[in-house]
């Protein structure tokens, strides 16, 4: 306890400190964002308590005086008026509502009572009693019930800290002069240190400490710097450091100024022990010996001479209380003199025993030694005393011991402002320590926060899809994002320290570089955008649009520079597209207009300018109804309408009207323009003029309509004719014959050779007749073949039963060569076919003198070829060409037997191209002549064929549109053949999309004919579509879609084409 | 046996001459008309067993003639041939649809007329 209180000016010193760290601990949670506290004003509390305790130190080492105290007590006041504002606005913080004020008022009043009842004791009590008890009281409670509002697991301790706080207010009861009542309690400071052993203060500085470690933890766990295993290694190790540190602190500290104290407690003893020898050896001795010891010295002049040196001597140090001399008499110690005067109370008189003298003085009496007795009381007081011994020269004996009294009060007041120095050296060391840690962890949270926003900052950039990077003023890249790097194809790592050389080809680094000096040369940085060409890691160039900005560094001047990249290669090509695009459409021979989705005219193309004669501002905004001239019906337009708005293409004619109010035809296919969510925003319509065209149509079919009108003339003029021609004939051949056969009488013989002649004649001109109308009517077209199934065999049979007697009579072999399979049927007209190679044969028979004359045929896959070659006289080469023209013959040194008519081949061949067949001849002088033609074979597709003129016959009677739509099957060549099967499946499908019982499929070899009667373009391509789309899922549900492919074409009668073989064509895409 | 009567209607009066002078030797009787109206007439009072029907002529063409005959029930017995230059399909069909029973064309073989005729008359 002794030691305690000898350590009390450390003890306030620790205390003090404990408040400081309190303080400071505070001030780090003033950013706490869950206990929104007003750590602020306990911060202030600690700071200012924690003076309040220092400048104790000060009134324990320096001494109190009542300005001092005044100080003191007005620190301490603010102390707790600043912990008071704390409690009031966390009870602010926790009820919502601020607590009134009227709770403070009469404990202000309390507080300075105090004043008046015992001046600064009584302002010490109130003020720690009313003041600083309840707010530090209130302030833990109303900690611990904000804890129990709070739901992070931290609450804890802020309920903890609230606990520490209360149990300190506790502690603010136990004060140094407490009023009388409390006196004989513990609440007073003496009467705990007697109980306890220990100061109050260590327990209030062991409180404050543990509230400040409370604090510290919170503060480490909401930082996350603790995590549920509780510290990280990092941390711990970082605790432990600074808590041993601390620890070494204060024991060094309170080492330190123990050491100190003691060597000046050393060097005081000393001094007094040195001042009692000199004060000895001043003392005249022999006076000394004169002293009997008894009342009876008083008023001798020794005795007086004595005193007054005594008193003087007191006198002259100041921290002396008492001088006085004593003898060891008898066992007993008196007093010989003292410095008090006779009349003081104190004074001792000469005799007096000294009572309280201890055995241990009594020994130390005699050990002829100067000595300290330190720290006793008797009746004068407590003391620390030197005595020395004044010594007879003579001798040597003891005559007297001189004493010199030393209040304890001063004494420690010396011992402890000596101490003063070595508290100070620990609290500078303390200041030291503390700046040093304050340094390091702002330090650490700059670093932490450096890294902590680089970290974001990397983050940042590198969720930036385009390549970032940043580098400094050398030009060295300092960082990048992964864009940037994966652009380069290099880490991220490596591209640190890299400059622009490094990673671009010189032509490019050098004007990259260019830029990047220019920026860093500007006084205050700045920014540049501008294009450039940057090859990438696989060497393809990038257009990029580059933005570098300088940055400053911490001192203000320009550190660097950072830099995006922007990818518009795709934009730029995008623009050069649209620029062709646009270029397209302004140069396009075509009109081109844009509207709005209520039809309003946003854009033409300057052909619309060209031809309808408005200005490009004059169309803009306006209707093109303005075009309109009154010719078509308002259902025309009506049309238009509904087929765009439902989203559809719509193709047709207009009639229109300029500007200056002529008319002129254009085609137009008119089509929505949608947005993503499929909404209309516009419509194009893209227009041809077709005025001319239409002109030339109309001409055509003029023209058309007279030929026809023409061409039946000629049918009826050649019928007219063959009926003129051949009535006479008649009359005269049958006159003849009437005369030849006897009817009128007999007639010699060479009446009947002239008559025969005359009638031979007759027949032969009958059969130029015939040729003649023969191969007119085949040139004009006007040939009806009667086709039907034929069966080849019979026909060749025939053929042959009817010339094998002539061939004899010339002695020729006629030769057949059949072959032996079955063959398909021929869709002939027999009897044209039959007098085809009655022409042949019979050329054959007449141009071969010797030999024989075959007939032979040979089945291919679309036809059958027939050959009729003989063993005559042959065709000299430059004849070939000529052979099937009209009344050439050839070789006519052939005698007997019919003349012929010289147009016999020309019809043969007219013919057979009307069968679809081919016919031409091989021959050479001497090498006898071949005759090679073919018939196509029988299959359904002539029927169809009838089928298209018969339809084509009816829309130009009713005068509607008739549409064909040809469906060519494409296959690759992993298909052999279609089966038979899946033609008909795919003529269902094309069936079930027609939805007019009008309307036809017809199947050919790998094609479908579909003809639509009454049907125009618009319709027809709409069902050429469905049907187009039923076909491919069709396809591809049976995995055909890559083997095969239907192709469509489309052709309308009569705008397209005007017969069957013209829509045929036109369909086929031929 | 009494003679076959034979009406023979063509504007073609030598024609008509001619087939006459044939005919006769073959020992049919002959009775003629030169155009449609008189044919009809003439076939309609003397019912001849055959009629020889030139398709052109004048006031009534040979196809209406022979559609009024043969469509009549009184007359529709007696056996028409078609007696014509003009040999389209066209011609031939509408021939069949006026209900000719036979069709010859100009110039004509003698032979084939009268075997026709003689075949028509046997029914």
């Amino acid at each position: 306890m002794e030691f305690l209180k000898s350590q009390m000016d450390y003890i306030f010193f620790i205390y003090g400190m404990s408040f400081f760290i309190l303080a400071s601990s505070s001030l780090l949670l003033i950013r706490d964002q869950k206990v929104k506290l007003p750590w602020f004003w306990l911060g202030l509390f600690g700071f200012t308590h924690a003076l309040n305790e220092w400048l104790d130190i000060f009134s324990i080492s320096v001494g109190d005086n009542p300005v001092f105290g005044m100080l003191r007590l007005t620190v301490i006041l603010l102390s707790f008026v600043f912990l008071a504002e704390f409690s009031w606005l966390s009870f602010l913080a926790l009820k919502g509502r601020p607590l009134s004020q009227w709770f403070f008022i009469p404990w202000l009043l309390l507080v300075y009572s105090g004043w008046y009842f015992g001046k600064d004791s009584g302002l010490n009590f109130t003020c720690r009693y009313f003041l600083g008890f309840v707010s530090s009281f209130s302030a833990g409670i109303i900690l611990y019930l904000h804890a129990l509002k709070l739901k992070n697991p931290q609450r804890r301790l802020i309920a903890t800290l609230g606990l520490f706080i209360g149990a300190y207010s506790f502690t603010q009861l136990i004060i140094s002069s407490p009023p009388a009542l409390l006196n004989n309690t513990l609440l007073n400071q003496d009467n705990f240190i007697r109980f306890f052993g220990f100061p109050v203060q260590l327990l209030r500085a062991a409180l404050i400490m543990c509230a400040a470690f409370t604090i510290l933890t919170y503060w480490y766990l909401s930082q996350g710097l603790l995590n549920s295993s509780g510290l990280g290694k990092k941390e711990r190790r970082r605790v432990l450091l600074i808590g041993s540190a601390y620890l070494i602190l204060a024991i060094s500290g309170c080492l330190i100024t123990q050491k100190i104290g003691a060597y000046f407690r050393q060097s005081n003893v000393d001094e007094l022990s040195a001042k009692a020898n000199t004060v000895s050896a001043a003392v005249n001795f022999r006076r000394v010996e004169t002293l009997t010891a008894s009342a009876a010295d008083i008023g001798t002049p020794d005795y007086e001479r004595l005193k007054e040196q005594l008193k003087a001597i007191n006198e002259a140090n100041v921290d002396l209380t008492y001088v006085y001399l004593m003898r060891f008499d008898n066992g007993r110690i008196v007093f010989l003199a003292d410095s008090e005067p006779d009349s003081s109370a104190n004074s001792s008189t000469p005799g007096q025993v000294y009572e309280e003298a201890s055995p241990e003085l009594k020994a130390k009496f005699l050990s002829r030694r100067t000595f300290i007795v330190d720290a006793y009381t008797d009746r004068w007081g407590s003391w620390i005393s030197a005595f020395a011994p004044v010594v007879d020269l003579r001798n040597n004996k003891i005559v007297a011991l001189i004493g010199m009294d030393m209040d304890v009060n001063i004494w420690q007041q010396k011992m402890f402002l000596h101490r003063l120095l070595g508290i100070l050296i620990s609290f500078c060391m303390f200041i030291l320590f503390f700046v040093f840690f304050v340094i390091s962890r702002i330090n650490r949270a700059s670093n932490e926060r450096i890294a902590v926003s680089q970290k974001h900052l990397q983050t940042l950039i590198d969720n930036i899809p385009s390549p970032v990077f940043y580098k400094n003023t050398q030009g060295a890249y300092l960082g990048c994002n992964f864009a940037f790097a994966q652009f380069f194809g290099l880490d991220k790592k490596a591209v640190i320290g890299k400059n622009q050389f490094d990673l671009n080809p010189p032509g490019i680094a050098e004007i990259n570089y260019k830029i990047d000096m220019k920026l860093f040369s500007l006084p205050n940085g700045g920014t540049k955008i501008y294009e450039s060409e940057i090859l990438d890691a696989q060497g393809i160039k990038h257009i990029m649009l580059l933005n570098k900005s300088t940055y400053p560094g911490p001192d203000g001047k320009i550190a660097g520079l950072v830099g995006v990249m922007q990818d518009i290669t795709e934009r730029k090509n995008r623009e050069i597209r649209l620029l062709a695009l646009n270029r397209a459409v302004e140069q396009s021979p075509a009109v081109v207009v844009i509207t709005d989705k209520d039809g309003n005219i946003t854009y033409v193309n300057p052909k619309f300018v060209q031809l309808t004669g408005y200005g490009y501002q004059e169309a803009i905004g306006k209707n093109p109804r303005i075009l309109r001239s009154e010719e078509q019906p308002r259902e025309f337009y009506k049309n238009l309408w509904d087929t765009i708005l439902a989203g559809g293409q719509w193709r047709g004619e207009f009639h229109n009207k300029r500007k200056d109010g002529s008319l002129y035809w254009e085609s137009a296919s008119i089509s929505p323009v949608k947005d993503s969510k499929g909404v209309i925003t516009n419509f194009i319509a893209v227009k041809e003029d077709i005025t001319e065209r239409k002109r030339i149509l109309e001409e055509l079919k003029q023209k058309n309509t007279a030929l026809e009108k023409l061409d039946q003339l000629k049918s009826d003029f050649v019928s007219m004719v063959s009926h003129e021609l051949r009535t006479p004939l008649s009359i005269t051949k049958e006159g003849i014959s009437l005369v030849l056969d006897g009817v009128t009488g007999s007639i010699n013989p060479k009446q009947g050779k002239i008559l025969t002649t005359s009638k031979n004649n007759i027949d032969r001109l009958a059969r130029i007749i015939n040729s003649l109308l023969d191969i007119s009517k085949i040139e004009s077209g006007r040939v009806e073949l009667k086709k039907k199934n034929v069966d080849f065999r019979g026909l060749i049979k025939n053929v042959f039963a009817a010339f094998e007697n002539k061939a004899k009579e010339k002695g020729l072999e006629l030769r057949i060569n059949l072959p032996k399979e079955q063959g398909p049927d021929l869709y002939i007209d027999e009897d044209r076919i039959i007098q085809v190679f009655t022409n042949l044969i019979g050329n054959a028979i007449k141009f071969t003198e010797r030999g024989h004359i075959d007939v032979s045929l040979a089945q291919k896959d679309e036809e059958v070829e027939f050959t009729i070659s003989d063993t005559g006289i042959g065709i000299a080469a430059e004849d070939l060409p000529k052979v099937f023209n009209k009344f050439l013959q050839f070789g006519r040194a052939a005698g007997a037997g019919e003349k012929g008519t010289g147009l016999g081949l020309s019809i043969a061949k007219g013919l057979i191209e009307l069968h679809r067949g081919r016919i031409w001849v091989e021959s050479g002088p001497g090498k006898g002549t071949k005759f090679i033609f073919t018939l196509p074979k029988y299959h359904e597709g002539q029927k169809a064929r009838e089928y298209i003129e018969d339809a084509i016959e009816e829309a130009n009677k009713a005068n509607t549109h008739l549409t064909s739509v040809i469906a060519t099957l494409a296959y690759s060549d992993k298909i052999k053949s279609i089966s038979e099967e899946l033609m008909r499946e795919m003529e269902k499908i094309i069936r079930s999309k027609l939805y007019r019982s009008k309307d036809l499929v017809l199947q050919y070899p790998k094609e479908f004919f579909i003809l639509m009667r009454d049907c125009g373009k618009n319709s027809g391509v709409m069902v050429q579509e469905r049907i187009e789309q039923a076909l491919r899922i069709y396809f591809e549900n049976n995995n055909l879609a890559n083997e095969m492919k239907l192709n469509f074409g489309l052709a309308v009668y009569p705008d397209e084409a005007i017969n069957y073989h013209g829509l045929v064509n036109k369909a086929r895409g031929v | 046996m009494s003679k076959a009567k034979l009406l023979i209607i063509d504007d073609e009066s030598d024609l008509v001459e001619m087939l006459s002078l044939r005919l006769e030797a073959n020992d049919y009787q002959v009775i003629s008309a030169s155009d449609g109206q008189d044919g009809l007439d003439k076939a309609r009072s003397e019912l001849p067993d055959l009629i020889i029907l030139d398709v052109m002529l004048p006031k009534i063409d040979g196809y209406k003639v022979c559609r009024m005959l043969k469509f009549d029930e009184k007359y529709k017995q007696i056996p028409v041939i078609l007696f014509t230059a003009r040999t389209q399909a066209s011609d031939i069909k509408l021939g069949a649809d006026v209900g000719a029973d036979a069709y010859i064309t100009k110039p004509f073989e003698p032979d084939i007329l009268l075997d026709k005729v003689a075949q028509l008359l046997k029914k």
